[in-house]
């Protein structure tokens, strides 16, 4: 789908003329400038750029953490700039899950805590089942009641995952998801991630300055200097055939 | 600019310094808070003792006195003639006889209030008006009078007048040239007020307590004294000031012996300095208050040095993972140190200069109220630099200690693990592990506040330490006010019970059980019941245990009052006692021991001796004072008195208030004076007001160390949660959520600091009642009492302040930049 295409139903992001810019020194920063994006359920974007190109910026926004200060940003037909505070906050919970580069775990939870602490705010009801489920799913059934201390980084980067898919909401957003891992985990949870489309339907996006991991995209949104400055859909390819 | 050269460490430490200086300043004014308030407590000793060198050195104390038994009296000039024949005479400095007996004073008060309370006519040798260190003195060259209102005392052979105690004076709105009565009808014009060594403490009877506004000496010209008294030319004392290095003890038997071979028959009791009540008190209470001070101020201290530590450190610990990467650029650990160590010397310097502040502040409040309380004509209370100085060397070194104690944990680890992200907040060794691994109840939102507090032992012990030891000091001071209430509540529950109105009337001299004075005073209109009694000062002696005591007899038959029996039976014989259960304990005896008693005998008219009797003891009894000891009638034979009393207790007619009752009793014949059965109790609750104040004043400051230890440690923590609090804002947790988790996570802990202040104030409560108030207040069996209020203060402020502390960060938190932290927090 390309940003031309027409919000419908199945439209979870919409992005128009999205901007943020920051007042710096007397003049105007502007992390993200004139961002016209549309994501469907099932899809899996990928959104590439190097440092400093504004994708973090971006994700940001699509995840009501920030506000834009110019157009608009919609999830599921909520405006984020309308949206009062305890709607984002409800918005984060039961649409959005989160992935974070540096993990942000809770030091004082088990592996399998973190992981039940997104179903528990999500309101999930079988929690610590379908956490057992999820951590089984990134490979770490057996590291369950392991605190965040006792993992390596790229166990920690699995258990956030697990916390984000736990809540089952329909937009995921994940900041170098795979920084941290080996190849062979990087590949298991992209892995997993596209399945997440395919089976719940949700919307995934990644921020990834790795080419490579962009292969795998439904999707893939080039931006540069706070624009975007290529959005073109991709014939996934084979897990198989990836390297990094 | 070098890293090497100190202005890079400066610039780098300023800039941290106007990061964190509200920080800076809160873990100063903690320190402030415990050195001012310990450097001004552990002054009070000090103070104390010299105030009362300075107060009995210029008013010539005596060093010996020669006290005649009660109704004997000698000759002007006798006892000193004694003196002067003594083997040592020549270490005899100067010498006093007086005329001491027991009156009644009776004036107006200002307002119009009639006064009527016991008192002591004390007829002194006039001397030469003089100043002695800033304090005008008058009379005799020994056990002279200071004068702090006024004039001296001047025999002009005119109109009496006389000097009364200035506390009594004003408690009972009498000014300068009023004029008192006393029995016989004489009336003395009041010329000054004033003190002596002697009534520095004004006694109740049996023991030491204020009962300055109850009873007064009034001094006198000695033979002003003498013609009130009926007892012209006669003495009952003498006070003796000794040379340097004289032998006290050798002088004391010698005018034993003296008086016994020259004055055959007059019994007469050789005391010293150290036997003055006042002079006693003055000093233990000096040196026993210090001890409490010193608990309380160490564990202020303690708080305070906890929290600062505990804050100090964990500030210092989150600059981690710079000290981690300044070791993975290879800078030495000495120069790592340099920064953190700069923070604690700001700390510390801050510290200093605001405890500076607080402890001259502190220093100025305990010295107002020292010297309106101090019962002293001159009160030292200059500053004390040593004792100062040691406090602040402590509030200077422990933030430094706090701030080198992580940099030495934070250069033993290699630097990637110092640099790791969440490697500060979520390691931890010792009892960390097992404690993260306890099963909690509820969803994982719900068990992140006790996880909390569990993840890192150390730091919550020293939090939950540092409110605890304060809350402790709040605890026993409240505990301490608590027990003299509940002390105080025993002795009117126990002297007031059936008849909580009636009046004590002391007659002037022994009385037949029926004679006319007796009759008339037991039919007065204004009197309903008369027990008539026999009052007789005394000790109990058992091994090496002596207490005083005053020995009263019980009416044999349908008594208005009598006391409690707590074990064994009421006396029935003339050699048994009814004794307070607190003296039993001390003298170790029980119901059906026997004990010493020694007591005056009268040898013959106006003249008794000292004599000692065996007694059994008949049982206990629970009136919390040390001192009432009853015995049967029978035993009036015991004292040389048969058949005779010296009070009343009379319970006044129906409606009849104190003082009209005491109007109608005064100038009766026989009457020396009269006073109600409550006003021993109320003296000491007066007293216990004058404490309160002292006491208030400490809970007040270790409340406000409650909270900024509370408000402290809470800021820290909003810093150090602050990617985790992030993380749930990302999460879609609500505001109010994250702050209820703060809340109970400061819950618990207050919880915690409350549940071990409280009880480490009830083991220090239990310290000073069993073993300080014991020494201090020997004649009080205090009862040890922690009301439910006092726990509930305690429980307020330290639950209360530690839980509402979070809510100050609810501003921090709304303008959280979630993304940002959630990227740059380490």
């Amino acid at each position: 789908m390309t940003q031309e295409a027409v919000e419908d139903d199945q439209t979870l992001i919409d992005l128009r003329d999205a901007g943020r810019h920051y007042e710096i020194g007397g003049g105007t920063l502007k992390a993200l400038d004139q961002v016209d994006l549309t994501v469907r359920a099932g899809e899996f974007v990928v959104i590439l750029g190097p440092s400093g190109s504004g994708k973090t910026t971006l994700l940001n926004l699509i995840g009501a953490l920030d506000t834009p200060t110019e157009g608009t940003v919609r999830i599921g037909g909520q405006d984020l700039t309308e949206a009062s505070r305890a709607e984002l906050f409800a918005l984060r919970r039961h649409r959005i899950g989160f992935i974070f580069q540096s993990f942000n775990l809770f030091p004082g939870l088990t592996a399998l805590e973190n992981v039940q602490f997104g179903g528990n705010v999500a309101g999930r009801s079988d929690v610590r089942e379908a956490a057992i489920e999820v951590l089984g799913q990134v490979g770490l059934s057996d590291r369950a009641d392991h605190f965040p201390h006792e993992l390596s980084g790229g166990e920690q980067q699995r258990v956030a995952i697990a916390r984000a898919l736990v809540a089952g909401n329909p937009v995921v957003l994940a900041d170098e998801p795979t920084g941290e891992l080996d190849f062979h985990t990087g590949v298991q949870i992209l892995e997993l991630l596209r399945e997440v489309t395919q089976t719940a339907g949700a919307a995934v996006l990644i921020v990834t300055h790795n080419r490579q991991i962009a292969r795998v995209a439904d999707r893939i949104v080039e931006l540069s200097s706070g624009r975007i400055q290529s959005d073109r859909e991709n014939e996934p390819a084979d897990m198989a055939d990836l390297h990094w | 600019m070098s890293t090497r050269g100190p202005r890079f460490w400066l610039l780098w430490s300023w800039r941290d310094l106007r990061q964190r200086w509200p920080l800076i300043i809160a873990i100063g004014l903690l320190l402030a808070g415990g050195v001012g308030l310990a450097a001004g407590l552990g002054s009070m000793r000090d103070w104390r003792v010299d105030s009362n060198d300075a107060s009995f050195a210029a008013l010539d104390v005596h060093d010996l006195r020669v006290e005649a038994e009660e109704g004997s009296f000698v000759p002007t000039g006798a006892l000193r003639r004694v003196a002067s024949r003594i083997p040592d005479a020549d270490a005899i400095e100067a010498e006093s006889e007086r005329l001491i007996v027991p009156t009644q004073i009776s004036a107006t008060s200002t307002e119009g209030r009639p006064v009527i309370t016991p008192g002591q006519l004390v007829g002194v040798e006039t001397g030469p008006g003089r100043a002695v260190d800033g304090t005008e003195v008058t009379g005799p060259p020994v056990d002279a009078i200071a004068v702090e209102a006024g004039e001296g005392l001047a025999d002009t052979g005119e109109e009496s007048s006389g000097i009364i105690d200035t506390r009594y004076a004003a408690a009972n709105g009498i000014e300068l040239s009023a004029r008192v009565e006393v029995p016989g009808g004489a009336e003395v014009e009041i010329a000054g007020l004033g003190s002596s060594p002697e009534t520095f403490v004004v006694e109740g009877p049996g023991g030491a307590f204020s009962a300055e506004s109850d009873f007064s000496p009034l001094f006198v010209p000695l033979r002003t004294a003498q013609q009130i008294a009926g007892r012209p030319d006669r003495v009952n004392d003498l006070a003796l000031v000794l040379r340097p290095g004289a032998d006290r003890a050798g002088i004391a038997r010698q005018l034993e012996r003296e008086i016994a071979s020259q004055l055959p028959g007059f019994g007469v009791t050789v005391t010293e300095t150290g036997d003055i009540d006042g002079h006693r008190i003055l000093y233990d209470d000096a040196e026993n208050d210090q001890q409490l001070f010193d608990v309380f101020a160490f564990l202020i201290l303690a708080g305070a040095t906890f929290g600062a530590f505990n804050l100090i450190s964990r500030t210092v610990e989150a600059q981690r993972r710079e000290i981690g990467v300044g070791m993975a650029l290879g800078l030495e650990p000495r120069r790592l140190a340099i920064r953190p160590m700069m923070m604690g010397l700001q700390i510390a310097v801050v510290g200093v200069i605001l405890g500076v502040v607080v402890g001259l502040a502190v220093n100025e409040w305990l010295r107002s109220l020292l010297t309106d309380q101090l019962p002293l004509p001159i009160v030292k209370t200059g500053l004390r630099l040593d004792t100062f100085a040691q406090r602040a060397a402590i509030g200077f070194l422990i933030p430094l200690l706090a701030a080198a104690w992580p940099v030495m944990r934070g250069v033993r680890v290699t630097p990637i693990k110092a640099i790791r992200a969440g490697f500060r907040s979520s390691r931890g060794g010792g009892l960390a592990p097992m404690l993260a691994r306890v099963p909690l109840p509820g969803d994982s939102l719900a068990q992140m506040p006790a996880r909390n507090v569990l993840r890192a032992p150390r730091r919550t012990l020293l939090t939950v330490l540092a409110s605890g030891a304060v809350i402790a000091v709040a605890v026993s001071m409240s505990g301490m006010l608590d027990s003299f209430q509940a002390t105080i509540d025993r002795n009117f529950e126990e002297t007031l019970k059936t008849a909580p109105d009636r009046l004590r009337v002391t007659l002037d001299r022994y009385y037949p059980e029926d004679a006319p004075e007796v009759r008339q005073l037991a039919g007065n209109r204004a009197v309903a019941a008369a027990d008539r009694r026999l009052a007789i000062p005394a000790k109990l002696r058992s091994d090496d245990e002596e207490i005083e005591v005053a020995v009263e007899t019980l009416p044999d038959e349908d008594p208005e009052w009598e006391p409690t029996v707590s074990a064994g039976r009421l006396p029935r014989g003339p050699d048994e006692a009814l004794i307070a259960e607190s003296a039993a304990s001390d003298l170790g005896v029980g119901p059906g021991q026997t004990i010493d008693l020694l007591h005056p005998r009268r040898a013959g008219p106006g003249r008794f001796e000292s004599a000692e009797t065996e007694v059994r003891v008949s049982g206990t009894h629970p009136d919390p004072f040390r001192f009432p000891v009853y015995m049967n009638p029978a035993s009036s034979s015991v004292f040389g008195v048969p058949g005779q009393i010296n009070s009343l207790d009379l319970v006044p007619t129906g409606g009849l208030s104190e003082e009209d009752a005491k109007l109608a009793l005064a100038g009766l014949p026989g009457v020396a004076s009269i006073e109600a059965a409550s006003a021993l109790g109320r003296s000491l609750e007066q007293g216990l007001d004058d404490f309160a104040s002292i006491i208030r004043v400490v809970v007040v400051i270790a409340m406000i160390l409650v909270l900024l230890i509370a408000f402290n440690s809470t800021a820290i923590n909003a810093e150090e949660r602050a990617r985790e609090n992030a993380t749930m804002f990302a999460y879609g947790v609500p505001l109010r959520t994250v702050l209820r988790l703060a809340v109970i996570e400061s819950l618990i802990m207050g919880l915690l600091a409350t549940a071990i202040g409280v009880a480490l104030g009830v083991v220090i409560l239990g310290w000073v009642v069993n073993v300080n108030l014991k020494e201090v207040l020997p004649e009080l069996g205090t009862v040890t009492s922690l009301s439910l209020t006092s726990i509930l203060l305690a429980a307020a402020a330290g639950v209360g302040a530690m839980a509402l502390a979070p809510v100050l960060t609810v501003r921090r938190l709304r303008r959280m930049d979630v993304p940002s932290t959630l990227r740059v927090v380490e």
